[in-house]
């Protein structure tokens, strides 16, 4: 078993285990299937946000490197019909989430910041906390990014909850 | 401090073998305060007497001035290997080391974060209110190193204990080595560590930090501290490695034997059928042996360069340490552009180092290429390119109008696309023909015609008076200024493009007739070192061919002048040359290779000195002040 596979099957463990209580943000964060611990599935519900009315749901790759490298975290904009759930809410308007591909501009995830002792709870939680603290000088959705500028909170508030379902 | 103890701090920079024939008795006191500030210390082996004895000058022209007495302001330059960097850096940090009294990774680390920028550096600390908390703001723990470092890597048997890398942590039976920085008591498993620190110095970072990041640690790791973990890594690997080794050498059982031999267990050693299979054995493993042989032999040259690569990389890669310095060697030559060149051919990782020059009349590269010289320069590995514009070797043209050439034909490229076409009609039946080789003398296929590649003339009026690269403008016609400049143009795009397409092709025979040399190798017997001189011929051949590409691109840009006639002449000569030279290739027969060896050698020498001949005289046309002025200002070269 490689070092990757060690460290995320205790990471797995820790999360299944009811006694361990995640952050109330978090409802699940599992594999997709107990075959592949290099895939993973997280649905978030950020009650301290201004995104509190959604659920939304995340996809976690992680490499055989982990947790040297970070996990590759995105917000899963595109889901088949099949698979779609009526609960989530897969559009997400953020300065600094790609509005259309779901991919997340957040800097410790980028390789040069990222430090090994993070886990992916840490990593949902400093994603949940940019909900929050956007970051409208990079964005990767600039509209949104505008309104974030111009402190609209009446608009900002208006689209967010027009995606929820 | 007394002038005796500076004198012997400066001594202290030298290995001690120069301390060790002095009376120790006189010297004890300060010798042992030298000791003091060098100790814990990471260990250099910069004696003296082996800084770069290995690689001399070299310059970039062979001759200080042409035979027209113009002086070509040599360039004056050194090869050496990414690794040699390092003793030239060791020098600069002990330097810093010796104002700042602080331990030798420490000063590593703070020249990495100025960019090597000493000055600067010294004056932030300088002017700093409070030097610990400059040097905590930089990821530095001020107290000085203990005397052991290896203390650092401890061995837990606490089961509180966790590694925040992998989640482990030791128990009573398995005790786990944890290390932790000086100065932070962040503990992470020796093994996770390691880990981590390849991980980084894979992707190039140096100053690496604490892996801590809750808040994050921005302690950086020293190289004494990277050498401690370096070498606990060599113990582990070479442990690791004796462990392999013997398993793979364990006694293997009788049972094995019989399995292996496919005898059955019942059965009892008859001596004569222990060697009958032990014969087919050993013969299967000689036809296979002799195969693998037969391989070798055929890829000689190319399996020794691969090999080499191979133990470079592994000679790099083989500590935690060697890669580290690999890669503050390899960020330094990429900030000082201007005093080092990574050799731009693919898969080479020599560096060029800029001494100066052999003319007090240039100071610096810039100056250089404003009087149109080009500074060609040969990597260790013998890639010649040059240091002024990390092209490949584009003499004689100068850098600038080597950009000027190439913008040129990107404008033009599109108009002019059919001229790029490698094919060509045969002049007298038209059918098509693609030039598969080097020499200009084509022979049609279909009708047998003798023509000329360039002018599609008949060849045999070439015979005495081949001149086919001289462009003469055409008086009669009276086309306007503008369709001559093009069609001057064109005719010197189209023999940059021949010789272009003649330099590929003349690689590709090149590496057919390499191979067939192989095979000559190993059906006659001829030693490899015999045959070598094929490849002196080739690589000749091929900057040859290079130098005459770039003069057409040149002789367009000169203006018409006495000095033009002496360069078509004598890049007339240089031409004939190397078609004579490609033509030997490609008719020789293979078996006569080494009877023909002299006839090689000597048409290779007059070729190459037709090319030092070629570019003297193109570097003397600049001699006229005049015409300097007139090609300055025609093209607007600054």
């Amino acid at each position: 078993m490689s070092n990757a596979q060690k460290r995320l099957l205790k990471e797995f463990k820790k999360y299944s285990n009811p006694n361990n209580k995640l952050s109330e943000s978090i409802i699940s964060l599992t594999p997709i299937n107990d075959n592949n611990l290099f895939d993973w599935i997280a649905i978030i519900n950020p009650i301290e946000t201004i995104y509190k009315k959604g659920f939304y749901k995340l996809s976690i790759k992680l490499s055989n490197t982990y947790p040297l490298t970070p996990p590759i975290i995105k917000f899963i904009t595109n889901e088949s019909q099949i698979d779609r759930d009526e609960q989530i809410t897969y559009q997400i308007p953020h300065c600094n989430i790609d509005f259309k591909t779901g991919e997340i501009c957040l800097d410790i995830l980028k390789i040069d910041n990222w430090s090994p002792i993070w886990t992916l709870e840490y990593s949902i939680l400093a994603i949940i906390y940019l909900l929050n603290n956007q970051e409208p000088n990079s964005p990767l959705n600039i509209d949104f990014a505008n309104l974030i500028k111009l402190n609209d909170k009446l608009a900002i508030n208006s689209i967010i909850n027009y995606y929820i379902k | 401090m007394t002038d005796d103890d500076e004198y012997f701090e400066d001594f202290s920079d030298n290995s001690s073998i120069e301390l060790s024939g002095v009376d120790e008795d006189v010297l004890g006191n300060e010798l042992s305060s030298v000791d003091i500030s060098d100790s814990g210390e990471y260990e250099f082996d910069d004696g003296p007497g082996n800084t770069d004895s290995s690689s001399e000058i070299l310059y970039s022209f062979y001759k200080s001035r042409t035979s027209g007495g113009i002086p070509t302001h040599r360039l004056k330059y050194r090869n050496i290997a990414l690794d040699d960097i390092q003793k030239e850096l060791e020098k600069d940090v002990k330097k810093v080391q010796n104002m700042l009294q602080l331990d030798y990774g420490k000063c590593l680390n703070l020249l990495l974060q100025y960019s090597w920028n000493e000055h600067k550096m010294l004056d932030m600390y300088m002017n700093a209110p409070n030097h610990q908390d400059y040097l905590l703001k930089n990821g530095i723990y001020e107290a000085k190193f203990p005397e052991d470092l290896s203390r650092l890597i401890s061995t837990e048997t606490d089961e509180n204990i966790l590694c925040g890398i992998c989640y482990c942590g030791p128990t009573k039976d398995e005790p786990m080595n944890f290390f932790s920085m000086y100065g932070c008591k962040h503990k992470f498993c020796t093994d996770c560590y390691i880990q981590y620190l390849k991980n980084k110095n894979e992707s190039g970072s140096m100053a690496i930090e604490c892996p801590f990041a809750d808040p994050k640690c921005h302690l950086k790791i020293t190289i004494e501290e990277l050498n401690v973990l370096s070498e606990y890594n060599n113990k582990m690997e070479e442990k690791h490695f004796y462990h392999k080794k013997q398993e793979e050498c364990n006694l293997l059982s009788e049972e094995q034997i019989k399995q292996m031999y496919k005898l059955d267990s019942d059965s009892e050693f008859e001596f004569d059928e222990q060697l009958d299979v032990e014969d087919d054995f050993n013969n299967t493993v000689k036809t296979k042996e002799k195969m693998k042989i037969d391989e070798l032999v055929y890829d000689f040259h190319t399996i020794i360069q691969q090999r080499e690569r191979e133990e470079i990389d592994k000679k790099r890669n083989r500590t935690i340490i060697s890669k580290y310095w690999y890669n503050i060697g390899s960020r330094y030559c990429t900030i000082n552009t201007k005093k080092y060149k990574h050799c731009p051919s693919p898969d080479c990782d020599n560096v060029v180092q800029f001494i100066g020059f052999d003319s007090d009349i240039v100071a610096n590269i810039e100056e250089l290429k404003r009087l149109l010289m080009i500074p060609l320069v040969r990597c260790k590995s013998n890639h010649q390119f040059c240091f002024g514009c990390n092209e490949t070797a584009h003499a004689p043209c100068p850098c600038k109008v080597v950009q000027l050439w190439k913008i040129k034909c990107e404008d033009d490229s599109e108009t002019l696309n059919w001229i790029q076409t490698n094919t060509k009609d045969c002049p007298r039946c038209h059918s098509l023909i693609e030039k598969n080789g080097g020499c200009n003398h084509m022979t049609c296929k279909s009708c047998t015609y003798n023509f000329c590649w360039i002018c599609l003339g008949d060849w045999t009026a070439h015979r005495n008076n081949y001149r086919c690269d001289k462009y003469v403008p055409n008086e009669d016609s009276d086309v306007s200024k503008v369709r001559e400049s093009l069609e001057k143009y064109m005719f010197y795009f189209n023999h940059f493009n021949n010789q272009r397409i003649s330099h590929d092709k003349d690689k590709q025979i090149l590496e057919i007739f390499e191979n067939k040399i192989k095979e000559l190798q190993i059906n006659s017997g001829v030693s490899w070192i015999e045959s070598v001189f094929y490849k002196e011929c080739v690589n000749a051949l091929l900057e040859c061919r290079e130098s005459l590409k770039w003069s057409y691109a040149f002789l367009f840009y000169i203006p018409n002048c006495r000095g033009k006639q002496l360069i078509e002449t004598a890049q007339w000569q240089l031409s004939n040359k190397v078609e004579q030279l490609s033509r030997l290739f490609e008719d020789v027969e293979i078996g006569d290779v080494i009877k023909k060896k002299p006839m090689f050698l000597t048409i290779k020498s007059s070729m190459v000195t037709a090319q030092n001949v070629f570019l003297e005289t193109c570097i003397d046309i600049f001699a006229d002040k005049h015409t300097l002025k007139d090609f300055v200002q025609r093209w607007n070269i600054k």
